[in-house]
Formats: structure tokens, sequence, C-alpha cells
């Protein structure tokens, strides 16, 4: 229980630091210059499926709350984030990682 | 299904696995060389990057899977910690970087460098284009103001002409009133020769069928004239005979006539024959009686002599 209060608490902050990070990154772009916008839209991009991906497992950690709060909704909770989990596994940590790389290829492209 | 997705999911770690450890060596080498712009933030960046790290803990498979997940957990949570504190913090450094810069630009009593080149490279440039366009304008102003003058006359000439469009426009408009009249008259007309079109048609459909039924009483009337006619040739021919006949009988009337009178005349002489007769006749019985008495006598006579 403690483990998962720990997860729970743990994806929660991390969800929120991802999705202030990115507001304070989409803010510091306008310090950035015109060529560095491509690139830094990139691994923009790929916060929000990083941020997406936390969300989703923090939902799944949330589990037990669900179960406390309401046990007669739990079943069909247990049901719909299963599929937002299968979902993110399968798709957002790689879009994420290929949004980096692709960040990283347009910096070399255009900075050189 | 399950099994499959779980390979599909074991392939897919080790392949963003591969993907993340290439983006790191890439993004060092490109590090190391020095091929950024020096605006780039290295480090900012570098954190955004190593958010991922945390996800190639779960293609390391001799690490057990609840140390793994709790180092992912921990990993995950201090790298967004550390961007977030990490751009919170460039963000207000520039942030206040830029509102100094701006407020010294603005300040009137102090001489700075920056704001005196701010001055010399964008205001004075901007200003000449400034002054090239005010110049441009007051042309154009010149000119605007001599076409407004010949545009004012034209406005008066419009507004005339107007006038009369409007006339003109009140004068059709009671033209359309009565066209739209005539209108509605020609469409109750319409429907009326509709209506009138349809009973023609019914009566048209009539004298079809009575037509065809006159065209079978025709035909019937035409052969019956035809009958007619040689009928008629009959009697005509019958007639010529008939009056053959009738000529010949006038013929034999005539001929009875002379007979009938010579007839009469015969029987005139009959008659007076017969008077004759009558005479003849009793002459003759006198005569007989004459003969008789005579006859006795003789009778007489002779007896008398035979006694």
């Amino acid at each position: 229980m403690t483990l998962e209060i720990l997860y729970f608490t743990m994806y929660l902050l991390s969800s929120v630091f991802i999705i202030l990070s990115l507001i304070f990154l989409i803010k510091y772009k306008q310090f950035q210059p015109d060529q560095l916008s491509k690139s830094t839209d990139v691994y923009l991009f790929g916060l929000v499926f990083l941020f997406l991906y936390t969300f989703i497992i923090f939902l799944d950690s949330g589990k037990f709350i669900i179960g406390n709060l309401f046990p007669s909704f739990l079943h069909n909770y247990v049901v719909y984030v299963n599929y937002l989990m299968t979902i993110s596994n399968l798709t957002f940590i790689l879009l994420m990682s290929i949004c980096y790389l692709t960040a990283v290829l347009i910096m070399k492209e255009t900075n050189v | 299904m399950g099994e499959l997705l779980n390979t599909i999911l074991l392939m897919q770690k080790y392949i963003i696995a591969l993907i993340i450890i290439t983006t790191a060596f890439l993004w060092y080498s490109i590090k190391s060389k020095d091929k950024i712009l020096l605006s780039t933030n290295i480090f900012l960046v570098s954190l955004v990057f190593t958010t991922s790290f945390p996800f190639i803990i779960e293609a390391i498979s001799f690490i057990p899977r609840s140390i793994g997940l709790i180092l992912k957990v921990t990993l995950i949570f201090l790298a967004s910690g550390a961007l977030f504190v990490s751009s919170f913090l460039t963000y207000k450094s520039r942030h206040e970087e830029r509102i100094g810069v701006l407020k010294d630009i603005l300040n009137k009593k102090q001489d700075d460098p920056l704001k005196l080149e701010f001055v010399r490279e964008v205001i004075q440039p901007e200003l000449k284009l400034l002054n090239k366009q005010k110049y441009l304008i007051e042309k154009e102003k010149k000119a605007v103001e001599k076409n407004i003058e010949f545009y004012k006359q034209k406005s008066e000439e419009i507004s005339l002409g107007k006038i009369d469009l409007k006339n003109e426009w009140k004068n059709i408009k009671k033209e359309n009133s009565l066209l739209t009249k005539e209108q509605d008259k020609l469409d109750e007309l319409k429907d009326k020769l509709e209506l009138e079109s349809k009973k023609i048609e019914k009566l048209r459909l009539k004298t079809e069928k009575e037509s065809g039924e006159i065209k079978e009483k025709k035909k019937g009337f035409l052969n019956y004239e035809d009958e007619l006619n040689k009928e008629k040739a009959k009697l005509k021919l019958d007639f010529s005979d008939l009056e053959k006949e009738k000529k010949e009988l006038s013929r034999f009337k005539q001929k009875l006539d002379e007979e009938n009178e010579n007839i009469l005349l015969k029987q005139r002489e009959i008659l007076e024959l017969n008077k004759k007769l009558k005479s003849a006749e009793s002459e003759n019985l006198n005569l007989r009686k004459k003969i008789s008495t005579l006859q006795a006598v003789i009778k007489k006579n002779n007896l008398q002599e035979e006694q």
C-alpha cells in the first residue's frame, strides 16, 4: 500500500513537473533564435508524449483510490485504464524516442 | 493475442532503448564537436533527453522487475523535476534579463551604449523610412485632394443620376407590381388553361373514341352506300327496264286504246248487230211461229189428205 501511494505520488508529481516544464519551455522559446524553433518544437512534442504516458500510468496507479472511494466503479475503471495502458505502452514511448531522435538530427542539420 | 502483444512490447522495448542510445550518442557528438549555436541551452536540452533514459531500464533483463520499476519511477520523477526546475530558472533569468534590457532602453536619463546602438541601428533606419513614407503620403494627399474635387463634381452628377435612377426605380417598381399582377393573372389563366387543356384532352380522348366509332360507322355507311349504289345501279337498270316496259306498255296501251276503240266500235257494231240480231231473232221467232203455224197447217193438211 505504501509503495502504491509512493508510485501514485511520484507519477502525479512527474506529470505536473512535465506539464509545467512544457509551459516554461514554450515560454522560453521566444528567447531562442528562429533556427532552433524546429528542433524545439519536435522535442516539445516528445515531451507531450511523455506527459501522456506518465498521466496514464498515474491513472493506473490510482486504482487503489478508486477501489476505496467508488468500489462499484472499479471494474469499469480498471478495464478502461488497461486499454489506455496498452495504447501508451505501444505508442507513446516509441513516439517520444522518435521525436527526440528527430530533434537531434534537426539540430545537427541546422546548427552546422 | 496476449502473447503476440507481449512479444511486440518486448521487441519494442529494445527498439526504444536503441533509439534512445542513438539519440544520446548523436547529441554527445554534436555537443563535443561544438556544432551547436551559442544560443542553444545545452543543459536544458540535455535534461529533456534525460527524461527518456528511464525507459532503457525496461530493456535491461538482469535488473529485477520490482527494482527496475522503482528505478524507472524515481528516474522519471528526478528527470522531470530537474527539467522543471531548470526550465523555470532559465526562463526566469532570461525574462528578467530581457525586462532589464527593455527598461534600460526606455530610461531617458541614462545613456546606455545598447540604447544608442538600438537608436542607431533600429530606430534611425525606421525614421528614415517613415520620413520617406511621409513625403510619399503628402504627395499622395495632394493628388487625392485634386481627385476629391473631381470626384465631388462626379458625385453631384451621380447624385442627379441617382435621383433619376430612383424615379426610374419607382417606375420599374410600379411596372413590376403591374407585371406581378399580370403574372398572377397569367398564372390564373395558365391554371384555367391547364384545366381547359385537361378537359380538352378528355374531350379529345372522347372524340377520338367517337371518331373511331364514327369511322367504323362511316366504314359501315360506306359499305352500305356501296351496297346502295349497287342497288341503285340495279334499280337504275330495273328502272330503265321498267321504262322500256313502260314504253312498251304505253305502246301496248296505245294499241289497247286503239283496240278498245276498235272494240268499242266493234261493240257498237255488235250492239247494232245484236239489235239487228234481236230484230232478226224476233223476225226469226215470228218466222218460226209462222213456220210452226205453217207446219201445223201443213200437218193438218197432210192429215186431212191422208184421211
